[in-house]
Order: C-alpha cells, then sequence, then structure tokens
C-alpha cells in the first residue's frame, strides 16, 4: 500500500502576533482514525484547515506537513482536495442554493471523468442517509443541520478521496444524528481510509479512535493509543479544559 | 397605441443594453465580491475594434470581420482587468477585496487612454454590423419603426442572457460556477480551482460586455463619456436586479429599460436620473440584496 500518511512536524501558525499552533508534531498514520480532542479555541480548526491549505490573509505558518512523500503546506487548498485529501469543514459548507444532489456531484468532481464510480458512490450515500433520496432536488440550504452534515459526509463519500479531514462533525446535532454519523464514520475508516477526525465530544471521538492526539491552547498536551485514552480517564478531562 | 409600442421598443432597446451589462457586472460579482468597475471600459475597447476593423478611414474590412474581432478584444480587455488589476493585489480572497474596486476603475481608465492616444481621442461613426437582411429593412409595430439593426440588438441579447442562465442552471460549468459564487472556499476543498471560474467570469463579462459595444457603436459612436455612462447605468441596473445574479442582472436592465421609456415616452427625460437614483434607493431600502439577489450566507 502507499505510503499516506500525514506527518506534522513543528507546526507554527500565527494570526499576527497570536499564536493559533504552537509547535506541533503529529502522524497521522494511514488506514487508521485519529482523534483531536481539546477545548474550544485550543487551535484544532486551524491544524486541520492548515492541513487541507485553507489559509486566511493574515495568517503565518512556518514548520512542516507532509502527505506521504509530499510536502503540501504551500499547496492550494483545491490541489490537495484533488489529489485525495478532503476536509470536511466545521459548519459544513455545503453549497446552500444548490440541490442535495448537485452538492454531491460537486463532491465527485476530482473525479468526474469516472461518471460510474460518482453514480455508484451517490446511490451509496443515498442508501446511507435514505431521506437524503427524499430531498434529493431540494436547496441544501434549506436542509437541517442533521440532514447537512449528511451532505457534507456524503459529499466526502461521493469524492472517494482517501484521506479525510472530519471537523466537528458532530457540532449542532441531535444526539441520535450524532450516534448515525458515527457510525457511518466508523464504516468508512474499516474500509481502509485515513481519518482525522475533531471533536469536543470527547467521549464518542476517543470511543472510536485507533489514536488520540490532545491540543490544548495550541499545543500537543497528550497523545497515544485509543486504548490509553479509554483507560486514562484524565485524557477527557484534559479536552475539556 | 402608439404610445404602447413606443415603449415597448425602448424599453427592449435600452433594455437590452442595460442588461448586457448589468449581466456582466453581476457575473464578475459572484465569482469575486467585486464591482468591476472597468466594465464600461472593456465595452469601449471592444467598440474601438469593431471600429478599426470596419471603419471606412482604418482597416474598412467586413461586418462579420469587426464582429468577430470586437468579441476577441472584450474578452482579452476584461481578463487583462482580472490579471493586471485584481491579481497582483494580494491572495484571491472575496472577503477582504473591497479596495480593489479602485484598481478596476484605474485599470479602466488605463484601457480607454491608450485606446484613447491610439484613435487620437475622436468620438467615431461606426457603421451598423447589420442594416438589412436580404433587403429587408425592418417593420412598423403599430406606428413605431423597427429597424433591423434594433432587432439584431434584441435578439443578441436574448441569445446571451439565455445561454447563460441555461448554462447555470444545466451544465457543469455552471454549476462550478454558483459554487464558488456560493463558497470559494468549500469550492477549493471539493478540488475545484476557484481562479479557473473567475477567470471565465471575466471571459463571459467581456462576451457580455462586447455584444453591448457591437450595438450600440453604430448607434451612438465610439464616445467614452458615452460608454462610461452606460456603464455606470447598468451598475445601477444590476443593484436593482440584484448584484451576483445573472437573472437578477437582465430583470434590472430591462426594468431600467422600462423606466427611461416611460419617461422618454411622456417628455419627462429631464426627470430620469434623479428619478432613477430615487428609485435604487427605494428598492434598496426595501431589499437591500436586491429584487432577486441573495443574501450573503454568514457562517453560523
Amino acid at each position: 500500500m502507499a505510503d499516506h500518511d500525514i506527518h506534522i512536524s513543528h507546526l507554527d501558525v500565527r494570526y499576527g502576533p497570536v499564536r493559533a499552533i504552537n509547535d506541533v508534531s503529529a502522524d497521522v498514520p494511514e488506514g487508521k482514525i485519529t482523534a483531536i480532542i481539546g477545548p474550544n479555541g485550543a487551535g484544532k480548526s486551524t491544524l486541520m484547515r492548515t492541513i487541507a491549505g485553507l489559509r486566511a490573509v493574515s495568517q503565518n505558518v512556518s514548520g512542516s506537513i507532509t502527505w506521504g512523500d509530499r510536502s503540501i503546506l504551500n499547496d492550494s487548498a483545491y490541489k490537495i482536495a484533488r489529489d485525495g485529501l478532503m476536509l470536511v469543514p466545521e459548519g459544513r459548507r455545503l453549497f446552500p442554493g444548490l440541490s442535495v444532489e448537485e452538492n454531491l456531484l460537486l463532491g465527485g468532481y476530482r473525479r468526474r471523468n469516472d461518471g460510474d464510480a460518482v453514480r455508484a458512490a451517490m446511490d451509496e450515500v443515498m442508501e446511507m442517509f435514505p431521506v437524503l433520496g427524499a430531498r434529493r432536488n431540494q436547496a441544501a440550504g434549506t436542509l437541517s443541520g442533521g440532514e447537512q452534515q449528511m451532505v457534507a459526509v456524503g459529499r466526502a463519500i461521493v469524492s472517494g478521496a482517501g484521506t479525510w479531514l472530519l471537523d466537528e462533525p458532530s457540532l449542532g446535532l441531535a444526539p441520535i444524528i450524532t450516534h448515525q454519523l458515527f457510525e457511518v464514520i466508523g464504516q468508512v475508516a474499516r474500509s481502509g481510509r485515513t481519518i482525522l477526525l475533531v471533536e469536543q465530544y470527547a467521549e464518542s471521538a476517543i470511543g472510536l479512535a485507533d489514536q488520540v492526539l490532545v491540543l490544548v491552547s495550541g499545543q500537543l498536551v497528550w497523545s497515544g493509543s485509543g486504548e490509553d485514552a479509554r483507560s486514562d480517564g484524565r485524557v477527557a478531562e484534559l479536552a475539556w479544559g | 397605441m402608439t404610445d404602447l409600442s413606443q415603449i415597448l421598443v425602448t424599453t427592449l432597446k435600452e433594455g437590452s443594453l442595460l442588461a448586457l451589462l448589468a449581466v456582466a457586472f453581476s457575473v464578475v460579482f459572484a465569482t469575486t465580491r467585486l464591482v468591476n468597475l472597468a466594465t464600461g471600459a472593456v465595452s469601449l475597447a471592444a467598440a474601438y475594434g469593431l471600429l478599426w476593423i470596419t471603419g471606412p478611414d482604418w482597416l474598412g474590412g467586413p461586418a462579420w470581420l469587426g464582429v468577430i474581432v470586437a468579441l476577441i478584444i472584450g474578452v482579452l480587455a476584461s481578463v487583462a482587468v482580472y490579471y493586471a488589476a485584481i491579481v497582483p493585489f494580494g491572495r484571491f480572497d472575496p472577503t477582504s477585496n473591497i479596495g480593489w474596486i479602485l484598481t478596476t476603475f484605474a485599470a479602466g481608465l488605463i484601457l480607454i487612454e491608450i485606446a484613447g492616444i491610439w484613435f487620437e481621442n475622436r468620438s467615431l461613426p461606426v457603421e451598423p454590423v447589420l442594416s438589412s437582411v436580404f433587403g429587408w429593412t425592418g417593420f412598423n409595430l403599430s406606428g413605431t419603426p423597427v429597424r433591423v439593426s434594433e432587432l439584431m440588438l434584441v435578439v443578441s441579447t436574448a441569445l446571451v442572457i439565455g445561454v447563460l442562465v441555461w448554462t447555470e442552471r444545466h451544465s457543469l460549468s455552471g454549476r462550478l460556477f454558483q459554487a464558488v459564487a456560493q463558497d470559494s472556499d468549500a469550492a477549493s476543498l471539493q478540488g475545484i480551482n476557484p481562479r479557473m471560474v473567475v477567470v471565465r467570469s471575466f471571459v463571459i463579462a467581456g462576451v457580455c460586455a462586447a455584444v453591448a459595444a457591437i450595438n450600440m457603436a453604430p448607434a451612438v459612436g465610439v464616445n467614452q463619456t458615452t460608454f462610461q455612462l452606460v456603464g455606470f447605468k447598468a451598475l445601477t441596473a444590476a443593484l436593482i436586479g440584484g448584484l451576483g445574479s445573472i437573472r437578477g442582472g437582465a430583470l434590472g436592465g430591462f426594468a431600467l429599460g422600462l423606466f427611461v421609456a416611460v419617461l422618454r415616452v411622456t417628455h419627462n427625460q429631464n426627470l430620469e436620473d434623479p428619478l432613477l437614483f430615487a428609485a435604487l434607493l427605494a428598492i434598496l431600502a426595501i431589499r437591500p440584496q436586491g429584487i432577486l439577489g441573495r443574501v450573503a450566507e454568514e457562517k453560523a
């Protein structure tokens, strides 16, 4: 199998004088679920956006991020996504004026020349989330939060990407929908994809993860296996701040 | 009846020009959140292209060649404005580029000056591109004469805008356009290159500006002031219809056309400008995003 680990080394991210990420080094191994947990404002989203290549104008970045054997620190977001590293961003970021189907289709943009695969993946999504089938032609902006998150995850499924970054997928969702979503994430992980998952709800993320990283005030304060995190009550505590 | 038909014809005539240019403003605004104040200048550049090819004092070439050259110059000038006045001033970021409005205005002025020097600042008449079809020069609509050139204006406008509206809804390019317009960052997270879509929007704006120029130049001559004025009026139309929406631009253009037509037929031309801006203020007070405009989505 090709090496698609993400290696983060001495990463610093600053907004003007404010340090959002402070000397973070971590490995995200291929084919595993890595969870990043931590309190609000710990820099989790900044880390995800930096890996995905989304950078604010006022942002300064140093250190290195490699994906496989390629440095992606200075790549544009669209190139990183095109090559199969997909960020499902915080707040879902659907195209509100486009229909559910069009949103999913755009998720498949990176492999638009493989129509069969895109169609098969669309069917898979509709099967996974039957409610989306019924709302196929509805504008994505009119969906409930849970349905929107399903479209956001569905977009990543249709993309066929091998590496997923999920930023707070459970934010604002009812517990039952969160549960359903985590089941799908587990399913995706078992299919051999690499997943980096950010969550404020530490327990459910720790329950799913092979590896756990705890980020507090931009610094990595704990890292270890999912098992260690589950047995060490301190970890969830750290995440609550 | 004459009044009614006169209003209809004038609305279609004035409305077509305004709609084309309003769509040019809207398409660029949709992908860049930027009011491209060089739109009138781009149109003027295309008009100079038509004059250069067809003018008896210049190359004296055939009208069809003039049309093609005008379209090419319109597209090149429009894309040049993007690369000269927007790209150098920072990373593409729709939320922080308000100041770039003035750079597009400056680029437009430079474009006009260059053309002015080359064409020695003369206001120059241009031959109609189409004055008859197999000898047929036009018809009478209940006492209002309609010339073939006017018919060409309305038909070419309907064609351009019709194709754009259809493409926006039913093609991959249209979906990419909407995706970048609605959330540029989210589009790049799907592997879409936003800059490619932005450049395409400048190409479309260039085509719209050129089609307007091809129809307008024979009627008013290649005249800097007129083109700039029509440009600003079209911006008003785009604001009324909803800046950023193709259909909004078209609607705003024809609404303004109707407004101008009624004032003209009732001999109230002198009220045109004050009433126009009063109407703009009234509409924006009720619907700040324009009639068909969408409220910008803010991150929750």
